[in-house]
């Protein structure tokens, strides 16, 4: 299940983070900025806002703080930090897998440190990529022609789609799989931009040590891969060469 | 080894991006009113949080129904983290386009970005850059292929003024993040200095562009 090796790879933001049952405390968010910092100056209060609707049609809400997102200066990795989630995020360019685990393993070193070890409830490694195609190569053609993940429609319907989203739960190996298509706000002028973004995770039987935990994220890393390369076409896959 | 459905959580894919492209439902026979109302009372009570352009459209909820999300705001408002969060808003938007762009190029982007949105070449009454101008100076570049801007700034109202060279003329632009870009362009003769100015869209100005610097 190894994954091709891209000179431009669509991803637009790689996140690994892992959950817990025992939630952080204020004083832990606090020192765990602190601690961070130096390396993701850019500081942003997250908010839970439940938003509720009345019978009368008219909207409350509720926000509550929940942690922070920091974010370094080139702007191209950041952590999030939750009382009872931490992860750590690479935007575009992505530079391999080999640099993000360990951007990963080093933050996650550093929030041990402060955090402690704690149960694990999720090890989650999520990819979003978007992929942006000329409308002049997609007109008159079938979108499966670079996509083999998305929405099937029988020709009595119609020959042609518009916009579409889609989200399927399945498992590869044990490990879950969330994985989302959407065709979203074109980024490219005269090109249509499609959401590919592919959650791998496992969420039981999680072994607190060290070792075992970048075991699981090696095996998330290859389901991602296997799911994304099953996922798009040869015709879409020269486009990342 | 596929497992049943029943084997998962529940998942929020309510708010997830997908979401995002169920445009607002004012088709014939939805209660777009409704909906229209819910939207302008959360635009209320979240009055200081920072949503993405266009992620009200995904508030979209029946009666009695309760749904969450995440939202950010920054922690230090203070002048100069302003600026910087700017700078980094900025930042993020090059990365969003990093897979069309050269290391060189945005090398290139981070340096006059550097140079320009800085807490010494700001004042406090200026406009912050616009993320929305930006991103039209970046669609524009990759779409004309042109990564030999003279010079990067931003007007009053934060939209990016970019300056391009060529042997005979000398071309700038104000991208004003919807799409449109107004542009002035000077043109050397041996029969003197000719002037010419217009608005048009991203698209068109790549033609204009083109009698300019080609």
């Amino acid at each position: 299940m190894n994954g091709h090796t891209y000179r431009n790879p669509p991803i637009v933001e790689a996140v690994f983070e892992v959950q817990f049952s025992e939630p952080l405390s204020g004083r832990d968010l606090d020192r765990l900025r602190e601690r961070f910092i130096n390396r993701y100056p850019k500081v942003d209060q997250q908010y839970q806002v439940d938003v509720e609707i009345n019978p009368d049609g008219r909207a409350t809400t509720k926000a509550a703080p929940i942690g922070f997102r920091m974010t370094s200066s080139n702007a191209l990795d950041t952590v999030t930090l939750q009382h009872q989630r931490f992860g750590t995020s690479r935007m575009a360019p992505y530079e391999g897998w080999e640099k993000f685990v360990s951007t990963v393993s080093a933050n996650y070193d550093e929030f041990t440190k402060i955090a402690g070890r704690r149960t694990l409830t999720r090890i989650a490694s999520r990819y979003i990529n978007r992929l942006d195609i000329p409308t002049e190569e997609l007109e008159g053609v079938d979108v499966l022609q670079f996509l083999r993940f998305g929405v099937a429609m029988p020709d009595e319907m119609s020959k042609s789609i518009g916009p579409f989203s889609v989200a399927a739960n399945f498992s590869v190996d044990e490990v879950k799989v969330l994985a989302q298509c959407a065709v979203i706000a074109p980024a490219l002028l005269n090109h249509l931009s499609f959401l590919f973004d592919i959650d791998a995770f496992i969420d039981k039987d999680i072994s607190p040590h060290k070792d075992a935990i970048w075991a699981v994220a090696e095996r998330l890393h290859q389901v991602k891969n296997h799911v994304f390369e099953a996922g798009i076409t040869d015709r879409l896959r020269e486009r990342f060469k | 080894m596929n497992q049943p459905a029943s084997a998962f959580p529940q998942v929020p894919i309510a708010f997830r991006p997908h979401a995002g492209v169920v445009k607002t439902p004012l088709q014939f026979g939805s209660n777009a009113e409704l909906v229209a109302t819910q939207r302008t009372d959360l635009q209320r009570l979240l009055q200081g949080f920072q949503l993405p352009v266009g992620d009200w459209e995904r508030f979209v909820l029946g009666a009695h129904d309760t749904k969450s999300t995440v939202r950010t705001t920054p922690v230090h408002p203070s002048f100069q983290q302003r600026v910087f969060d700017a700078s980094v808003e900025m930042k993020v938007a090059v990365s969003n386009y990093a897979m069309h762009l050269t290391p060189e190029t945005r090398a290139k982007l981070f340096h006059d970005l550097d140079e320009v949105v800085n807490v010494e070449d700001w004042y406090e009454e200026d406009a912050l850059p616009s993320a929305l101008s930006f991103r039209d100076f970046l669609k524009w570049t990759i779409f004309s292929k042109r990564y030999n801007w003279l010079s990067i700034g931003f007007s009053d109202e934060g939209y990016i003024l970019v300056a391009w060279k060529s042997e005979r003329a000398l071309l700038s632009a104000t991208f004003r993040g919807n799409a449109r870009v107004l542009w002035t362009a000077t043109r050397s003769s041996p029969e003197g200095e000719t002037y010419a100015a217009g608005e048009s869209t991203l698209q068109f100005f790549e033609r204009e562009a083109r009698l300019y610097l080609d």
